[in-house]
């Protein structure tokens, strides 16, 4: 890194149990006002996967130093940070919109990136802003070191669905 | 607090009984508790009363009523009855525009 150059980190995590809840009656609400309708395409009733995004929305959102509400004016909307895999779990991608993006923009993100894994019964992720190119590939070779670190291999992740 | 909270209706009104059956039996599954064992003197602590529960909360209050809840007022809540008062006096705030 050079002087200018910045990057935030986020980290979550959370016990995949915590979230059977979701496909009860009482999670229905949750499901529909935190997942986007295409993040719902993809996560479908697979709890590890809701856990997954839900813990990857938190990360990011403590990046963006804001955290997740539900339709609190001027609060960063838990739909706001989409989190979407069209390459594939193993490279889930970040989207931000509304506010979201507005406080990207604000903190000079330009790059906003995530790992994640699942290990022990419980969901971690990790994400990254970046101010530019160059400190984006530093960072992300950073989480992807802090994932191995917590017990992380390629083993698990050759279980999913490409 | 009813200053905080929103609802797109015109009747002042608070939480019906049935309501809040519906409300309580919904609740049971955020914080992973049989129906049989959910009642107001039931505490939400630590293990129940996290931010996974209090933002399914908020969203089961906007599906249900239609009322827009801050996090940080719910946080407030040491037992399913403080709940229920602070659900009822949102929605009778926000329906009468306070």
């Amino acid at each position: 890194m050079v002087a200018g150059d910045m990057m935030r980190i986020g980290i979550d995590i959370a016990q995949i149990e915590r979230f059977t809840f979701v496909f009860r009656p009482g999670g229905s609400a949750f499901y529909q006002r935190v997942f986007t309708v295409a993040e719902q395409e993809t996560l479908g009733e697979n709890v590890e996967l809701v856990t997954l995004c839900f813990t990857a929305k938190e990360a990011v959102s403590k990046v963006l130093g804001t955290g997740l509400s539900i339709g609190v004016p001027d609060n960063v909307s838990c739909r706001e940070i989409e989190i979407l895999c069209p390459s594939g779990l193993k490279q889930p991608k970040v989207g931000l919109r509304g506010r979201a993006q507005q406080y990207a923009d604000k903190l000079g993100i330009s790059e906003v990136m995530l790992r994640w894994c699942r290990n022990y019964g419980f969901a971690w992720s990790l994400a990254g802003g970046a101010s530019d190119a160059a400190t984006a590939v530093d960072l992300r070779s950073a989480l992807e070191r802090s994932l191995r670190e917590v017990g992380m291999n390629e083993a698990w992740q050759s279980r999913w669905r490409q | 607090m009813g200053g905080n909270c929103r609802r797109s209706g015109l009747l002042t009104r608070g939480v019906t009984t049935m309501e809040k059956g519906v409300f309580l039996r919904k609740l049971a599954d955020v914080l992973q508790v049989s129906p049989d064992e959910i009642n107001e003197e039931l505490e939400l602590k630590s293990e129940n009363w996290d931010s996974v529960a209090m933002l399914a909360t908020i969203a089961l209050i906007d599906e249900q009523f239609g009322v827009t809840v801050p996090t940080n007022e719910l946080k407030a809540s040491t037992s399913v009855g403080m709940l229920v008062e602070f659900l009822q006096r949102a929605v009778r705030d926000a329906s009468s525009g306070t």
